[in-house]
């Protein structure tokens, strides 16, 4: 049970923070024209830290099968996350 | 910021995408195949009434009476030339199993397994059937046909060893190969991973769609590839290679040294209890034991080894090793060897990295997700490789190919359930009707897709097909003998009954997409758009 | 003519080739690796590494520019290790 708690806190904690990443990515906002989350490269990075800091803490306390989980699970909803069309702030031409 | 020179970026774009679109169609199947096979256990269950797999797999032994006075009791009948070693598991139906193993020449002069297997009620000891004989002549457990088909199909595509395995090890290369090359040809790989696909042309969506869940596929990709090369080319080529490098070409030799039995000095007169010392094991790891084996048994076990499922988190079981005669716990066992070791604990990861099923059903359910977000890459690599050559004439029979073998995989795979359930129904040979509704409505969709050459209206058959077979396989596991929803819900066996569901819900999904209808209303705006698909 | 020939070796060199000298340095590499507190690791790591070292030569056949160094590398591996494997196959 407790090993459920943790991949479901650590995951839920990592995908928040990727969720963030996208609405603040540069890029996406580039290429979908659209406005982004404003968030500074320092910022942006210490997110992406962040993201992994639950991998780091459940290795460090021995619960490799978790971390396993929790690092496939970023991968897929990372991908469905990133796959969604933006909505455009305005009409485009 | 490109990494290598445009020569080489030819290169690896001719090799990732050339050996994507020659072995990407069976790259799609083992993949395919391979995400359900995550879930054989449960779909074992599902599939053959009476089985309980979760009895082996993911609950340890329910040890409801001593074993000592079994175990002596069943030693007395046995030979001791079956008493080389014995095994103590669960079985499919939740039975509890019994093994003497020995080793003799068969008529073809080969040394053999040879078994003493009996069959026990968990509860009251009571022997249920034994079988005696070379390892090939024994009963096979109970199981179930339709997941011993498409677990057979990932595992080397039903053809015979060792070409089968040959060449399941040869796709998982190249998948290794196309995991490598398409990080190194990414040159964008991480300003790219929130860039959406874009709308500008189909051309440009079909590429975004397939580095966009290639890029986030790409770690465990290569570790599922890695770990499945590994698996089909140890036996057929690792395992003979090195016993003529480090043993003169002697198998056997190789095997009792990586896997050796553990030799205790004797005490003679003594014989431990076997229930103190699985009671000491049970105590120390925290859960019962899912397996014993007694090595050299022979009235007086030399060494006792209890093994345990992985702890809550972990990703290994852990084995126990203790003196037969005295009941002494040695040491943890490792999982080659006599002695922990790096190349036993890297070994160790091989079967958990690719298997998925060391946290029950939650790292199971990952591990499906993941082979589809694998079976999306392949499928929109080769999609896109038609779509970049689609003015070429020559190229359009690929595109019908690559979407028939995209929907046809699963078809066959449920044309398989459609003659396995009612073969077991009518208790006819189970594995024969499996093999056939396989190939029959592989035969149908090959029919299909040489009568049909407008892609749009292949495309409409499949999606139709597809609907109509998840739609009825629930039904036609219901009306052959499978158990009622009730009876599920008596044996509390929710896995089942969401499997049913799950089909019905994919049935459902896929007809409102068919027929367009919004179950929300959208508030995106509408865009200029040319439609991905 | 020369470019043709330059393709098909280095193709070659990617395909069999790089199989062949894997299974060579899965084998002959057991003589020369570390055998590990349990005496197997010198076994188990050429196992289970043989899909990298096999992808290993692969790369180097594809990537390098000049095919002529890729076969030098990859053919004097697998001559030393076919060496190895003689010489622990004549011993045992």
């Amino acid at each position: 049970m407790m090993s459920l708690a943790s991949f479901l806190l650590a995951s839920a904690f990592s995908l928040a923070i990727i969720w963030l990443l996208r609405v603040s990515d540069a890029k996406l906002a580039r290429t979908a024209k659209i406005k982004r989350m404003q968030l500074s490269p320092t910022l942006r990075f210490i997110l992406a830290a962040c993201v992994c800091l639950p991998g780091a803490i459940l290795i460090a306390i021995g619960h490799s099968g978790v971390f396993l989980s929790w690092f496939g699970t970023l991968t897929v909803i990372g991908w469905l996350i990133a796959l969604q069309r933006p909505r455009p702030e305005s009409s485009i031409s | 910021m490109s990494f290598v020179a445009k020569a080489t970026t030819q290169r690896l774009l001719a090799v990732h995408g050339w050996s994507g679109t020659i072995l990407g169609l069976f790259l799609y199947l083992i993949v395919v195949t391979g995400a359900v096979a995550v879930f054989a256990g449960e779909l074992r269950t599902w599939s053959q009434p009476g089985l309980d797999n979760q009895a082996v797999f993911d609950r340890p032994l329910k040890l409801e009476r001593p074993l000592a006075p079994t175990l002596a009791k069943l030693s007395e009948s046995v030979s001791e030339a079956y008493k080389e070693e014995v095994q103590i598991s669960g079985r499919n139906d939740g039975q509890l199993q019994i093994v003497f193993h020995g080793h003799a020449k068969n008529d073809q002069g080969k040394t053999e397994d040879t078994r003493v297997l009996h069959v026990l009620d968990p509860s009251t000891h009571e022997v249920l059937s034994r079988e005696e004989g070379f390892q090939s002549e024994m009963p096979p457990p109970p199981r179930s046909a339709l997941m011993d088909f498409i677990v057979t199909l990932h595992v080397n595509l039903h053809a015979p060893d060792p070409w089968g395995l040959y060449m399941t090890g040869i796709l998982g290369f190249v998948m290794v190969i196309a995991t490598v090359s398409g990080l190194i040809l990414h040159r964008h790989i991480i300003t790219d991973l929130f860039v959406s696909p874009r709308l500008s042309s189909r051309l440009l969506n079909s590429r975004d769609r397939h580095t966009l869940a290639g890029t986030w596929s790409l770690p465990f990709g290569f570790i599922l590839a890695f770990t499945g090369a590994f698996f089909s080319f140890a036996l057929t080529i690792g395992v003979p290679v090195l016993a003529f490098a480090a043993f003169g070409g002697d198998t056997d030799r190789l095997i009792e040294v990586i896997q050796p039995i553990e030799i205790i000095a004797k005490s003679p007169g003594q014989v431990a209890s076997i229930d103190e010392i699985i009671a000491d094991s049970s105590a120390r790891v925290g859960i019962a034991p899912s397996s014993i084996r007694l090595a050299d048994y022979n009235a007086e076990a030399f060494s006792v080894r209890v093994n345990h499922l992985p702890l809550e988190g972990g990703i290994n079981g852990v084995s126990n090793l203790y003196d037969g005669s005295t009941g002494k716990f040695i040491s943890i066992a490792p999982f080659v060897g006599t002695t922990p070791s790096a190349g036993s604990s890297f070994a160790s990861l091989m079967g958990p990295l690719h298997f998925g099923n060391f946290g029950g059903l939650v790292s199971k359910l990952v591990w499906g997700a993941l082979g589809a977000a694998l079976a999306y890459v392949t499928l929109s690599g080769l999609q896109l490789w038609v779509r970049r050559r689609a003015e070429r004439p020559a190229w359009a029979w690929m595109n019908n190919t690559v979407i028939l073998t995209g929907y046809g995989v699963p078809i066959t795979m449920l044309g398989a359930a459609f003659g396995y359930f009612p073969a077991l129904g009518l208790s006819a040979d189970a594995s024969y009707w499996t093999a056939l509704g396989f190939l029959g409505s592989a035969a149908a969709l090959l029919v299909l897709g040489v009568l049909v050459r407008k892609a749009a209206r292949l495309t409409l058959i499949l999606q139709w097909t597809m609907i109509l077979a998840l739609a009825l396989t629930p039904c036609l596991r219901l009306s052959f003998g499978g158990h009622s929803w009730f009876e599920l819900m008596q044996r509390q066996d929710v896995t089942s009954l969401a499997i049913d569901l799950l089909f019905w819900i994919g049935a459902i999904w896929g007809l409102v997409s068919m027929l367009n209808i919004k179950l929300w209303p959208s508030k995106t705006v509408e865009t200029r758009s040319v439609p991905a698909e | 003519m020369a470019a043709m020939l330059k393709s098909v070796s280095r193709w070659l060199l990617a395909g069999p080739v790089a199989l062949i000298a894997a299974v060579l340095v899965m084998g002959g590499s057991t003589q020369f690796l570390p055998v590990g507190p349990a005496g197997i690791d010198n076994i188990l790591f050429p196992i289970l590494l043989f899909p990298g070292i096999w992808a290993i030569f692969f790369f180097i056949a594809v990537m390098f520019d000049h095919v002529w160094k890729a076969a030098l590398l990859i053919l004097g591996a697998s001559a030393v290790h076919a060496y190895l494997l003689f010489t622990a196959f004549s011993a045992g």
